[in-house]
């Protein structure tokens, strides 16, 4: 993209002075505008302008050159230092469609001294990784992450850009499809080639998970996506993989922020991260009280899993809020989810609907819950979870001795 | 922006304390996506002219993108913060807390802005009778149609959605589970060999 401003045509009214955020441009001696090097092109001066004097160079449907688009790109999430599962679970599907299509992997990682984090998406079935070590990326920030993002995608063009569902993904992606000006699908839970047009077919389910919708992005480049973590599996990693890292150096200053990191709060207690947990273990209405909440907790322990809970447990304040499962609170796909005392309203099964297996423990027999679940005991959680627990020591101790 | 019928939406947000609402309704703004829609909610904003602060839910509860605060946002070139969980102004300034999964984050920016809330934030308040009288007698609910703002006919509706649904179904349902009926011993144990069986334990 690119701002081009008309000598003849603008009047030197300032308009474009007064709304531009970054003060990327100014009148000179002629009172004429002119573009500084703060200017973003964030095309703002564009709208503002009232003689049309200022244009930008926006790709729209038709002009683009679809066929000039190649490759798979995934966001590589990292959070202190640490790939996240999804960035790995990415790396694995846009392996499987990349083969389909007969194109390369590329990763995008962002951060500072992170380097060892592209051998690892490598080893995961990445071709290349380009890394962008920048002490100003240590940190997620929007704006920051946009900039070096966009201009990295403008100008190596991929066809298919995936990201992770997370909250960052779903900060970053917007603000990055709406920049490049293309098409955006969130929460993906499958992602296929349609194999004649050679177009990302992407699905999410819309209303709570009631119905599912196969979403397409025909004429604008590259297809994005967020895909909801969980939902595919994390690749085997291949030690002997070889890959290439392109180091980038992004075209970033402190003149791009818009939003300021004040700081990290310190918390009593640290938030529990459920998307990335394989078992959890939750507890509803039927628990009937926070003191009843180290039994599951116990249960989790021996999974090695972590606590949720449904809306009804966390208003009661039973639990805190980033337990809570579901439509307002998270959503997750672990390999095991057992519910204890929930009825499985539609807000919670649409948080947790996406597991690999769910077991239900509930004592009415008509719980909504028992339709979604593998496996469900008709049940007094109060008298099941104790005994599922002494099996599973029993169990466990006995191996040990093995 | 939606059909007519979002009127009571309005008016419901008149009764607990807006002083103006507008509805963008045309047949030309249906099917957009949420690009098309940040462009044309944008183009809405910009017309209405000075403002401060734009606040978005953090997604909407049909379509659960939560991606049109953010493409708003970015159209607008004013800084956004997400997922906001608390937000206080200070010397002109918005200080947000953020909740992400497993921190918070404390953000500042100047104003104009736009934030996506959380629904800890705050607790709607109720409508007052003056404020659901005010909403059904006094103040009007002004219609805005696609002719009333300055945009550009490609970028709206269907036609300015980059993204289209190609098919829409419902999900397969799940093979029907195993109801374990037994008493709690032998109900924890059934439960045990068939979790080992499918390799989860």
């Amino acid at each position: 993209m690119a701002i081009y401003i008309n000598r003849d045509l603008c009047s030197g009214c300032g308009l474009c002075v007064e709304i531009c955020p970054f003060n990327g441009v100014k009148l000179d001696e002629e009172d004429v505008a002119i573009l500084l090097d703060a200017c973003t092109e964030c095309g703002a001066c564009v709208d503002e302008c009232p003689v049309e004097a200022i244009s930008i160079e926006v790709i729209k449907e038709g002009v683009i050159d679809i066929s000039k688009y190649s490759g798979i790109w995934t966001f590589a999430e990292q959070r202190d230092g640490k790939l996240t599962r999804v960035a790995k679970q990415l790396v694995g599907k846009a392996r499987q469609l990349a083969d389909i299509l007969g194109v390369r992997v590329e990763s995008v990682l962002l951060g500072h001294n992170i380097a060892e984090l592209a051998q690892e998406l490598i080893q995961c079935g990445a071709d290349n990784v380009y890394l962008v070590d920048n002490p100003m990326l240590e940190n997620y920030q929007t704006d920051l992450y946009t900039k070096a993002i966009c201009d990295l995608t403008m100008e190596k063009k991929p066809e298919i850009f995936i990201f992770g569902a997370t909250h960052m993904g779903r900060d970053l992606a917007p603000r990055l499809a709406q920049r490049i000006q293309t098409g955006l699908t969130a929460d993906c839970t499958e992602l296929t080639i349609d194999e004649t047009e050679r177009h990302l077919l992407q699905t999410r389910p819309a209303f709570g998970g009631n119905i599912m919708a196969t979403i397409t992005c025909k004429n604008h480049r590259p297809q994005m996506a967020t895909v909801r973590p969980g939902v595919f599996r994390e690749p085997e990693k291949d030690l002997s993989r070889k890959g290439n890292v392109i180091n980038i150096k992004p075209d970033i200053s402190k003149s791009y922020i818009l939003s300021r990191l004040v700081k990290f709060l310190k918390l009593e207690k640290k938030l529990v991260k459920l998307e990335e947990a394989e078992v959890i273990v939750s507890g509803g209405r039927g628990l009937k009280g926070p003191e009843n909440f180290p039994l599951i907790q116990e249960l989790a322990d021996l999974l090695g899993g972590e606590i949720g809970a449904s809306r009804a447990a966390v208003d009661a304040g039973w639990i805190s809020k980033d337990h809570q499962v579901g439509q307002t609170g998270k959503t997750v796909s672990p390999k095991l989810y057992i519910a204890c005392g929930i009825s499985g309203a539609i807000q919670h099964r649409a948080g947790m609907q996406a597991s690999e297996t769910i077991v239900a423990i509930n004592k009415d027999p008509d719980a909504p819950i028992f339709k979604i679940a593998d496996f469900g005991i008709v049940g007094d959680l109060f008298k099941v979870i104790p005994e599922l627990i002494s099996v599973l020591k029993a169990k466990k101790e006995k191996e040990m001795v093995v | 922006m939606g059909p007519p019928q979002a009127d009571e939406a309005l008016r419901e947000a008149i009764a607990i304390g807006a002083d103006r609402a507008i509805l963008l309704t045309d047949r030309a703004f249906a099917g957009a996506d949420t690009m098309a829609t940040a462009y044309s909610l944008g183009s809405a904003i910009k017309k209405i002219g000075k403002y401060d602060l734009v606040l978005c839910g953090r997604q909407a509860i049909d379509g659960d993108t939560a991606q049109v605060g953010p493409q708003l946002a970015e159209f607008l070139s004013i800084p956004q913060i997400t997922y906001v969980l608390e937000v206080n102004i200070e010397d002109n300034k918005i200080i947000a807390i953020q909740e992400l999964e497993d921190k918070r984050v404390k953000w500042e920016a100047n104003l104009p802005a736009l934030l996506t809330i959380t629904a800890e934030a705050n607790k709607p308040r109720y409508p007052s009778a003056y404020g659901i009288m005010s909403a059904y007698k006094e103040k009007e609910v002004e219609i805005w149609e696609m002719k009333d703002l300055d945009v550009d006919e490609k970028r709206i509706g269907m036609d300015g959605s980059p993204t289209s649904v190609k098919r829409i179904f419902s999900p397969e349902p799940k093979g029907k589970g195993e109801i374990i009926k037994d008493e709690p011993k032998k109900a924890a144990e059934i439960l045990f060999n068939r979790l080992r069986a499918k390799n989860i334990l």
